[in-house]
């Protein structure tokens, strides 16, 4: 990484490290002792109220998307390229409806790849695996690299050291404690970076003109203050678009569906659409200020870090580093768990080992988030590139997902050959937009596809599914899922 | 005594030569040419510091719309090895970069040259469209067969 200036000194980044790694693995800990049996472990208990379900799901979609893509988008796209990062929120407010239909039909359910299976049969479930496990270790990825860069430019810890210690103390927490202590922890993570941002965006407010900023702007930057910059432009609705994949498809948002109380989904998501909604404008602002405030920026997805910094001081500059941190670990804690459920609930239990108890599966479980955790860190280890780059390249698969999914919940008629065929298809035409067009078309090229594939099945190879086949608590009640802890 | 002179004389002039000779130029790490359509670009540059200005050293980087550089516009001045540009107009860029360090400048290095040419305002949108259009229809899948599962659980 080309050299760029710290705004914190190393001794107190090691310090605020240390103090944050025993605080989430003294939590994870204490959180884990309620977890008593495999529905406890990895679905809290299926309990989860309005409070907890909305700050996580809050939390979670707060990640190093919000906090360092949003003010890269503004950077590279923007005034629209801002408002673009804000519409991610409407996946969380269109899968509000869809988390109550889930539960509604699936009340033992795991994992979206469970809904996949019984929903469209086993070819169509391996491609979504396939995707949906290619997005989680992308996304793990994106944020593992987010930490190490992270730490790097605002304390000086070395890249390495930081982005493996953000993943041992997600890795650790999220073994002890399953569901709960990522719900708990995301809790209280979802407080400090909302504060931290209340405090941020009021300093920003205070120390610029914006007389000022426009000026530079127009001086310097001209397109990003021009509505009509054509990459921005097509990036609003594939912003969104890929949004909208994100959540229908990821086991990460169907696992806390199935954790919420009967009632509490639709509610939990809306609310924490609205919670979020303001977070990126609010992040990406302050990277357009780079200019008028003297900041070189040597690479864009350190541009919001670096800018809150710089106009907060050593003392704002805390701030920033624990507001980071926490929104990191509150995403990479939510993607080892959904991750390592969808690994142990759709291969080993449904292909390796059906008959496997409880103490094994949590076993496996376990395996499976330090595996993750492991390769995840092996990857990570050189830096591949910006963030967009790394995560963007999953946008066309999983927007390919969106209809199989919305279609498959609400019409009878969606057809297991139009699911295949919209995620195989969608994901190749999109991915070849990615390198055609560029990367902020591709989601949108993806989810075109997959809407008029999985339409035209539905209409010319109809099939009328019976919704009971969904509810796998009919099917094998007699297996001792829950019962048993030997 | 004289040895002491001698040794005084190489000393200073050693020293004269190191601040004469001028740094070596910093090389841009971009290839000479490149292409945008979306008006963003990092550039990024190599250079070495010796031991004598190990800190002590500044990147100047400069813009121009000719390859002759006859109208510049200051872009960078610091320490950083890299500048990310962003929200440039459609059009030709130059760029050329140099070090100051120990009191001297090294001479410009060679110039790479940015094209500037964004996506068409019809493709922007019908993409911007399409988009819309995807959009509504999934609210539309959303909302309707919420109605119906409401309606008839």
């Amino acid at each position: 990484m080309e050299h760029q200036s710290e705004i914190l000194s190393s001794t107190t980044g090691w310090i605020l490290l240390a103090l944050l790694a025993v605080l989430w693995i003294y939590l994870g800990i204490y959180w884990g002792k309620k977890a008593k049996n495999l529905d406890g472990y990895m679905l809290a208990g299926r309990n989860v109220g309005l409070a907890f379900g909305t700050a996580t799901a809050m939390a979670t979609w707060i990640t190093s998307n919000t906090t360092m893509l949003a003010p890269q988008f503004a950077l590279q796209l923007g005034i629209w390229g801002m408002v673009a990062y804000s519409t991610a929120a409407f996946g969380l407010f269109l899968f509000a409806p869809l988390a109550r239909r889930i539960k509604q039909l699936m009340p033992k359910g795991y994992t979206s790849g469970d809904f996949i299976r019984l929903r469209y049969g086993k070819t169509a479930w391996y491609v979504f695996l396939t995707i949906s496990i290619f997005y989680g270790f992308t996304w793990l990825i994106s944020m593992g690299m987010a930490g190490g860069i992270l730490m790097n430019a605002l304390a000086g810890i070395p890249y390495t050291i930081g982005m493996s210690m953000i993943l041992l103390v997600c890795v650790l927490y999220t073994l002890f404690g399953g569901l709960y202590a990522v719900i708990g922890t995301d809790y209280i993570q979802s407080l400090i970076v909302m504060i931290g941002i209340v405090v941020v965006g009021v300093a920003v407010l205070y120390s610029i003109d914006l007389d000022q900023v426009y000026n530079d702007l127009q001086q310097s930057k001209p397109m990003l203050i021009d509505a009509l910059l054509p990459a921005s432009l097509i990036a609003i609705f594939n912003n969104l678009l890929f949004g909208i994949g994100e959540v229908f498809h990821s086991n990460v948002w169907w696992s806390r569906a199935f954790a919420m109380r009967k009632g509490i989904g639709q509610k939990a998501y809306t609310l924490a659409g609205l919670f979020w909604l303001p977070v990126p404008i609010a992040a990406g602002f302050i990277a357009l200020t780079s200019g008028s405030l003297g900041v070189n920026i040597t690479s864009p997805d350190m541009v919001g870090p670096l800018m809150a910094g710089h106009i907060l001081g050593q003392v704002g500059a805390v701030i920033v580093f624990i507001v980071f941190f926490c929104s990191l670990a509150s995403s990479i804690d939510s993607l080892l768990a959904a991750t390592s459920d969808l690994i142990v609930e759709d291969i080993y239990k449904k292909m390796i080992n059906p008959g496997a108890t409880e103490a094994r599966i949590r076993k496996i479980g376990a395996y499976v988030i330090v595996g993750l955790g492991l390769l995840a860190w092996m990857v990570c280890l050189p830096r591949i590139g910006t963030l967009a780059t790394v995560l963007f390249f999953a946008g066309p698969m999983v927007a390919s997902t969106i209809y199989p999914i919305a279609m498959g919940l609400y019409w009878k008629t969606a057809s297991p050959r139009g699911a295949l065929w919209a995620m195989v298809l969608g994901s190749g035409i999109g991915l070849i937009a990615y390198f055609e067009l560029g990367w902020y078309t591709a989601s949108l090229i993806g989810a075109g596809v997959s809407i008029i594939v999985t339409t035209l099945f539905a209409k010319f190879d109809r099939q009328e599914f019976q919704w009971d086949l969904l509810d796998e608590s009919h099917h094998d009640a007699g297996e001792s899922r829950t019962g048993s802890s030997n | 005594m004289k040895a002491w002179s001698t040794c005084l004389l190489v000393l200073f002039t050693i020293t004269i030569g190191l601040r004469a000779n001028p740094p070596e130029s910093p090389q841009f790490e971009n290839p000479p040419e490149n292409f945008t359509e979306s008006g963003y670009i990092k550039l990024s540059w190599d250079w070495t510091p010796g031991e004598e200005n190990a800190s002590d050293y500044e990147f100047e980087l400069q813009q121009a719309q000719d390859d002759q550089f006859s109208d510049t516009t200051p872009i960078y001045q610091g320490q950083d090895f890299a500048t990310f540009l962003s929200g440039l107009n459609n059009g030709s860029y130059y760029y050329r970069v140099r070090v100051k360090a120990g009191g001297t400048s090294s001479a410009w290095s060679a110039p790479v040259f940015v094209q500037v040419k964004h996506h068409s305002l019809t493709l922007a949108f019908s993409l911007f469209g399409l988009g819309a259009l995807i959009f509504l229809l999934t609210v539309g899948i959303i909302v309707q067969g919420n109605r119906k599962v409401t309606q008839n659980p």
